[in-house]
């Protein structure tokens, strides 16, 4: 759909003492690269090497427990380019707990750094259960979204939970003693304010994430299944709510007042929200069978990546993490034409979908105990 | 890390490890250097430390600190006594008069409600200050407590309590600092700003 985008890609990664590599250099494909070996062989620590390079942090292990077993420091470094821009960033890992970020050789702490000058958009199999799973998936994968591309969400996503959690802890107190029941307002007052943004901002955010997902889902499914989104609040019901919503917000907290002390916790409000996904008219959740579930949770996830291409105007760098084999041939071929223009790294234990890969220019690597060979096929 | 010293030496290092901003490396830094130097120089330290707990109290009016009963604040004869500023912190003070723009006087609170850590209304200055309205003629209250959730809760808290009474309250104004230049200031703060504009 964003043809005009631009590729970004990382050329090179030097890894040592990074979780099983000692020393590694390798240099890596502009388009697709493909990871594949038994499991516990170091795939995934290569995939997870990218990411950490980009991000200055992994997504499933701290920074302490990257670095090989028995050294005191690890180091990661490569090159990443875009239009005609060189970026070296090196990240140095140092036990217990200190991570250096250098790029172009020039020391910054700010993780933001890097956000901000790379995108990575990783792809694993909890995401595929996105639609099977509870609500907090389904509103992480938006507000991830939304802090994004919109950094200031993060903060009153922040601010939020801060609020929530001291009118939660107020709750408590006030079952077994009520002299501070007056402070109450001054909670609910932040909180709607708050919860009011942030409602509005998903809402928002989702009908641009619905026209995208269902052009996706259409592709996806030969036309054969309709996708659609909405979001699920105790607050807002319709487009008229949306209105008035603060004094419907407010009303709602003071209706529910007896039984949140009951409860010690705060029962309505965006921390409860959530997205339903209805395919053909029906929910997915539901009645969806497990392969629906997964196409639409992929067809979100895709959908995630087009909104970000659009809003940098640059395709970011994709991570499949194991997410092949929990897909059939005929959605593993649409995910590879899908990324074909972006760059791409997937993790699997065996290449199943070589037959569609003749076309696009890929670069195979075989992983066995930490040590890498090209494979030319 | 502390095993490597004698009993004294590592007990130093644990006293000077529990001030604020001072972690392990700092403390044993700090407890090397006293040990380096003179025993006069020493002996001066503690009595200063000792001196300072001792005879540093809160004002009675205000609760800011002060070696008197009444601070140098409250007790100057050309302070405009119908303002009153409200902050969390004695520390707060020294940045409000830094600024010489402030002629008014202040009240300490000596924190901010926050449910989480058990702090409620009755838990910090709230009842002192409103005895003092009553006492004293003060026509504005100006809120400054920090920008923060617990530091709002508290604004909005005392204003809902005294705005009944008549008396003008105001809240110090965020956004962007002065001086600085437009791209170097973070989303949140810019973003705050904007909602907070003003026609002129």
């Amino acid at each position: 759909m964003h043809e005009k985008g631009e590729l970004m890609f990382v050329s090179n990664i030097k890894l040592s003492n990074f979780r099983n590599y000692n020393d590694l250099e390798l240099n890596l494909n502009k388009n697709i690269n493909i990871l594949v070996g038994d499991n516990a062989q170091g795939k995934t620590s290569l995939l997870e090497s990218v990411y950490v390079l980009a991000r200055g942090n992994s997504y499933k292990n701290s920074n302490s427990e990257l670095i090989l077993w028995g050294k005191e420091t690890s180091a990661i470094e490569g090159t990443f380019h875009k239009k005609n821009i060189d970026d070296n960033i090196k990240i140095t890992l140092n036990k217990p707990n200190k991570t250096n970020i250098y790029i172009n050789n020039k020391k910054t702490n700010k993780k933001s750094t890097l956000l901000e000058k790379i995108h990575i958009v990783l792809f694993s199999p909890e995401d595929l259960k996105m639609i099977k799973e509870g609500p907090d998936l389904r509103r992480r994968f938006i507000d991830n979204e939304l802090n994004n591309i919109r950094p200031s969400y993060g903060k009153l996503l922040k601010d939020y939970t801060r609020v929530l959690y001291q009118r939660n802890n107020l709750l408590k107190v006030l079952r077994y003693d009520n002299k501070n029941i007056n402070t109450l307002e001054i909670w609910d007052e932040q909180l709607i304010a708050l919860g009011k943004k942030i409602i509005i901002s998903r809402i928002n955010f989702l009908k641009k994430v619905n026209s995208i997902t269902k052009i996706i889902h259409s592709k996806l499914t030969n036309d054969q299944e309709e996708i659609k989104l909405f979001y699920i609040s105790n607050i807002v019901k319709n487009n008229d709510d949306l209105e008035k919503i603060e004094s419907i917000y407010r009303n709602l907290l003071n209706i529910n007042i007896k039984e949140d002390i009951q409860k010690g916790y705060t029962s309505i409000g965006p921390h409860i929200d959530d997205i339903r996904v209805i395919i053909n008219d029906f929910d997915a959740k539901l009645y969806g069978s497990q392969g629906q579930q997964r196409t639409a949770a992929l067809s979100l996830k895709l959908s995630e990546i087009e909104i970000i291409k659009s809003h940098i105007e640059e395709n970011p760098i994709i991570l499949l993490d194991d997410v092949m084999s929990e897909l059939d041939s005929k959605r593993q071929e649409k995910i590879i034409e899908f990324f074909h223009d972006s760059q791409v790294f997937i993790t699997c234990t065996e290449i199943n979908f070589e037959n569609f890969l003749q076309n696009f220019n890929k670069k195979i690597y075989n992983i066995e105990r930490g040590t890498i060979t090209d494979m030319k096929r | 890390m502390s095993s490597y010293h004698s009993a004294p030496i590592e007990k130093l290092i644990h006293e000077f490890s529990k001030l604020p901003g001072i972690g392990n490396k700092s403390a044993q830094r700090l407890a090397m250097h006293v040990l380096k130097m003179s025993k006069d120089d020493v002996a001066s330290l503690a009595h200063a430390i000792v001196q300072a707990k001792e005879k540093v109290k809160n004002c009675t009016i205000c609760f800011n600190i002060t070696s008197e009963e009444n601070c140098r604040i409250c007790t100057d004869s050309k302070r405009d006594k119908s303002t009153l500023c409200i902050v969390q912190e004695p520390k707060d003070i020294i940045a409000i008069e830094k600024t010489k723009d402030y002629r008014g006087l202040f009240h300490v609170l000596q924190g901010a409600i926050s449910p989480m850590e058990g702090i409620g209304p009755n838990e910090i200055r709230i009842k002192e200050l409103i005895v003092r309205l009553q006492k004293e003629d003060v026509s504005e209250i100006i809120l400054a407590t920090n920008p923060n959730i617990e530091g709002e809760a508290t604004a909005m808290y005392i204003s809902k309590l005294i705005k009944p009474s008549g008396i003008k309250v105001t809240r110090i104004a965020h956004g962007i600092p002065v001086g600085g230049d437009l791209e170097y200031i973070d989303e949140v703060t810019l973003s705050k700003a904007f909602e907070g504009r003003h026609e002129i």
